[in-house]
């Protein structure tokens, strides 16, 4: 009951939290109504676990837990792989960014030489 | 065909060489090549070191990226300037000069796209590397490239122009040696491995290298 209070408590602030970044356009809609959803379901089973056995069972995995705790492991391993490519993404931008730069300093260093003469 | 010394470029890339770069510029320019060094955000004096060479053209990286970006960087200023061949050249005073003739002949001569430099017939290598690493790698370079080659990663490596931007080098870090292989292949570029010798004070890449290599190369399929 306690823990229930808890987690719905910080439930509610995290989707208060993201609503305020939706509507001030730090985050999208998308962004938004994923983080809605997911503190919505962990507020739900940790008020009605039995819902998550239901699943579990119907699933044929056995306790509602398990099913659970196999359902984080696939985000948290999802979520890592978008970060993944994010991260991959950025580092490839910033690759294009140095190495033009650089191509473009060499070029305005040979200019001014060739003026010079 | 006659190609001038200076449409001749030879791209070093340096990350924290201070120790050896002035040696490898001094010797290289007793020849008429073209010299760029790509300083790849090194933190030590490697930039003031190649400042004091003027001849050389010195690109600049903010941060350290990788060999491969700092080939790609090299490569891509050379072909700006007109570059009709390209070197790949070691910073670290493993490679040669007088290597370079041999390397750049089969293109000058028409022969061949791109020449990569095989160590295994002048150089002393490391007995882990050669009756170890080697086999393993030479399989798996087949595997991927579908090339065979004696000397699957050897840095020493020249490129006609129209090689050179075919193969636009993608991979920032040690993978591209087998990305520019893969390149050979999907562009049915004419190749040759050309002896040379490889003067080895350091080991070099091992065994935790080629790991990073296959890592790379597999986000890249899968990116």
């Amino acid at each position: 009951m306690i823990l229930s209070l808890i987690i719905s408590l910080l439930g509610i602030y995290s989707i208060v939290s993201f609503y305020w970044k939706l509507k001030n356009g730090k985050i999208n809609r998308q962004y938004f109504t994923w983080w809605l959803f997911f503190w919505l379901v962990v507020i739900i089973l940790f008020w009605w676990p039995n819902i998550s056995s239901g699943v579990a069972n119907y699933l044929g995995i056995g306790r509602g837990a398990d099913f659970v705790l196999y359902i984080s492991v696939l985000l948290l391993f999802y979520s890592q792989f978008k970060l993944y490519l994010q991260l991959n993404k950025l580092m490839n931008n910033q690759a294009v960014i140095v190495q033009q730069l650089a191509i473009n300093q060499a070029k305005d260093h040979e200019k001014s030489i060739s003026n010079h003469r | 065909m006659a190609i001038s010394p200076a449409k001749i470029f030879i791209v070093i890339p340096a990350y924290n060489e201070q120790d050896n770069i002035s040696i490898v510029i001094q010797s290289l320019l007793k020849y008429e090549y073209q010299v760029i060094v790509v300083n790849d955000g090194s933190t030590d004096q490697t930039s003031w070191q190649v400042q004091q060479f003027p001849p050389v053209i010195l690109l600049e990286h903010l941060v350290n990226l990788g060999m491969g970006a700092a080939l790609a960087t090299g490569t891509k200023y050379a072909l700006s300037q007109g570059a009709q061949i390209i070197v790949h050249f070691d910073a670290d005073r493993q490679m040669r000069v007088a290597d370079i003739a041999q390397m750049i002949l089969p293109i000058v001569q028409q022969e061949v796209d791109v020449t990569i430099g095989n160590r295994l017939a002048n150089s002393q290598i490391p007995v882990l590397k050669k009756y170890f690493i080697f086999p393993i790698a030479r399989i798996l370079n087949n595997l991927m490239t579908g090339l065979y080659l004696v000397d699957v990663h050897n840095g020493f490596r020249a490129l006609n122009a129209k090689a050179a931007q075919k193969i636009n080098i993608e991979q920032q870090g040690m993978a591209h040696a087998t990305e520019i292989v893969q390149k050979i292949k999907k562009f049915n570029l004419k190749y040759r491995e050309v002896p040379v010798t490889i003067d080895y004070h350091v080991f070099g890449q091992g065994i935790g290298g080629g790991l990073k290599i296959l890592h790379d190369l597999f986000l890249k399929k899968i990116v």
